[in-house]
C-alpha cells in the first residue's frame, strides 16, 4: 500500500478542488490517480465511478471503492476522510454563518445574484446525466414516462420503478 | 403563497432525522440534491422553493458534495446548526456503509448485464426528477426574462467545460452588480 499519509494529502487537496459539487472533481481526480501516481487502472477507476452512481448518497463516496483499490480498507478510510472532511466543516461553518447574516443587504444581494446562476448549473448537470441517460427513442419515451409519473408518485418510488424496468429490458433482450 | 416561504419551525427533531435518514438511503442516482427538494419543499411543504434555491446557490459557492451542503443548510433553517450537522451525515452514512460492503464483496459484480440495466433506467429515472426540479425551481427563481439568459449563460459555460469558479465569480458577479444594494 503506499504511504498513507500520501493518499491523505492527494485526497484532501482534491476535496477542496470540489467547488459546486463532489464530481466536478472527477477529471483532476482520475488525472492524479491513474496517471501521476498509478495507483489503480483506468477500468478501475471508472469501476469506482460506477459503484458510487449505484449506491445511495453522494455519488463522491466512490472514493471509498477506490481507496479499496488502491490499499484496501485502511487506504478507503484514509481516502475518504482527507477528501470529505476540510470541506464538510468549511460547508458547516458557512452554511451557519449564513444564517445568521442572510437577511443583511450583501448576503441579501448575492444569494439574488447567484439564483439564476444556480438553476443555470443544475440545468448543466441535467445536460450530462441525460447525455448519459438517453441513449436511443426508448430511453428518450422512458424519461417522459417518468416525469409524468412523478406527477402523482414520489422521487423514490418512480427512480425505483426505473431501475426495475431497466434489469426488466435488459433480461428481455 | 408566502406561508410556504417561511421555514417550519414546528418540524420535529425526530421527524426532520427521519427523512434525512431516508434520503441517505434512497437517493441514487445523479444529482442527490433533488431528493431533498421533493421531500421537504414538494412533498412535505417543509421550505420554500425560494429558500431551497437560496440554500442551492449557497452550496454551489462551496467545495463539498452539494448533496451533503444542501442538506446542512435544509437542517440548519428548519432547526437550527445541530440539526443541519446531523442531516449532512445522515444522508451520507447509509450510502458509506452500503459501498464499504460493495467495495469488500462485490467489486466486479457491476459487470453484470441486469446491473448495468438497472443503472441505466435509475440514470433515467434521475434525470426525469431533475426536470421536475428544474422546472419547479426555474418558475420560482426566474423572475425577469434577464434571470433566464443569465441561467441560459451559465448553462452554457459550464457545458462547454468552463471551470466553475469562473461562471460562479465572472456571471455571479456581473449579476450581483444588478442586484447591489441600495440599487432597488
Amino acid at each position: 500500500m503506499p504511504d498513507p499519509i500520501e493518499i491523505a494529502l492527494v485526497f484532501s487537496r482534491l476535496g477542496l478542488l470540489t467547488f459546486g459539487g463532489g464530481l466536478t472533481v472527477l477529471a483532476e481526480m482520475e488525472r492524479v490517480v491513474v496517471k501521476e501516481h498509478g495507483w489503480v487502472t483506468d477500468a478501475a477507476y471508472w469501476q469506482s465511478f460506477a459503484l458510487g452512481q449505484i449506491t445511495p448518497g453522494p455519488g463522491i463516496f466512490m472514493v471509498i471503492p477506490l481507496g479499496w483499490r488502491i490499499g484496501g480498507p485502511t487506504a478507503a478510510l484514509v481516502a475518504t476522510i482527507a477528501f470529505l472532511l476540510p470541506p464538510t466543516i468549511i460547508g458547516l461553518t458557512a452554511v451557519s454563518l449564513w444564517q445568521r447574516v442572510r437577511e443583511l443587504a450583501w448576503p441579501r444581494a448575492i444569494a439574488r445574484a447567484l439564483a439564476p446562476v444556480a438553476l443555470g448549473l443544475v440545468a448543466a448537470g441535467f445536460v450530462s446525466i441525460a447525455r448519459v441517460a438517453l441513449t436511443d427513442v426508448v430511453s428518450a419515451v422512458a424519461l417522459v414516462i417518468a416525469v409524468a409519473l412523478l406527477v402523482r408518485l414520489n422521487a423514490v418510488t418512480v427512480v425505483a420503478l426505473a431501475g426495475a424496468a431497466g434489469a426488466l429490458a435488459t433480461m428481455l433482450r | 403563497m408566502h406561508a410556504t416561504d417561511a421555514p417550519a419551525e414546528k418540524v420535529s427533531p425526530l421527524a426532520l432525522a427521519r427523512q434525512f435518514l431516508v434520503i441517505g438511503l434512497i437517493s441514487f442516482g445523479g444529482q442527490r440534491q433533488a431528493y431533498l427538494f421533493d421531500a421537504f419543499v414538494r412533498r412535505l411543504h417543509w421550505m420554500g422553493d425560494e429558500d431551497y434555491l437560496e440554500g442551492l446557490a449557497l452550496s454551489q459557492a462551496l467545495p463539498g458534495p452539494n448533496f451533503m451542503n444542501v442538506a446542512a443548510y435544509c437542517g440548519t433553517r428548519m432547526r437550527g446548526v445541530g440539526a443541519g450537522i446531523l442531516g449532512a451525515f445522515l444522508v451520507a452514512v447509509p450510502g458509506a456503509i452500503f459501498i464499504s460492503l460493495l467495495s469488500a464483496f462485490f467489486i466486479g459484480s457491476i459487470g453484470d448485464p441486469r446491473v448495468v440495466g438497472a443503472l441505466h433506467g435509475v440514470t433515467i429515472g434521475a434525470a426525469a426528477l431533475l426536470a421536475v426540479t428544474l422546472y419547479r425551481l426555474a418558475r420560482r427563481g426566474l423572475r425577469v426574462p434577464l434571470d433566464g439568459m443569465i441561467a441560459a449563460l451559465a448553462l452554457a459555460l459550464s457545458v462547454v467545460g468552463v471551470p466553475l469558479v469562473v461562471i460562479l465569480v465572472g456571471v455571479g458577479g456581473a449579476n450581483l452588480w444588478r442586484h447591489r444594494p441600495g440599487r432597488d
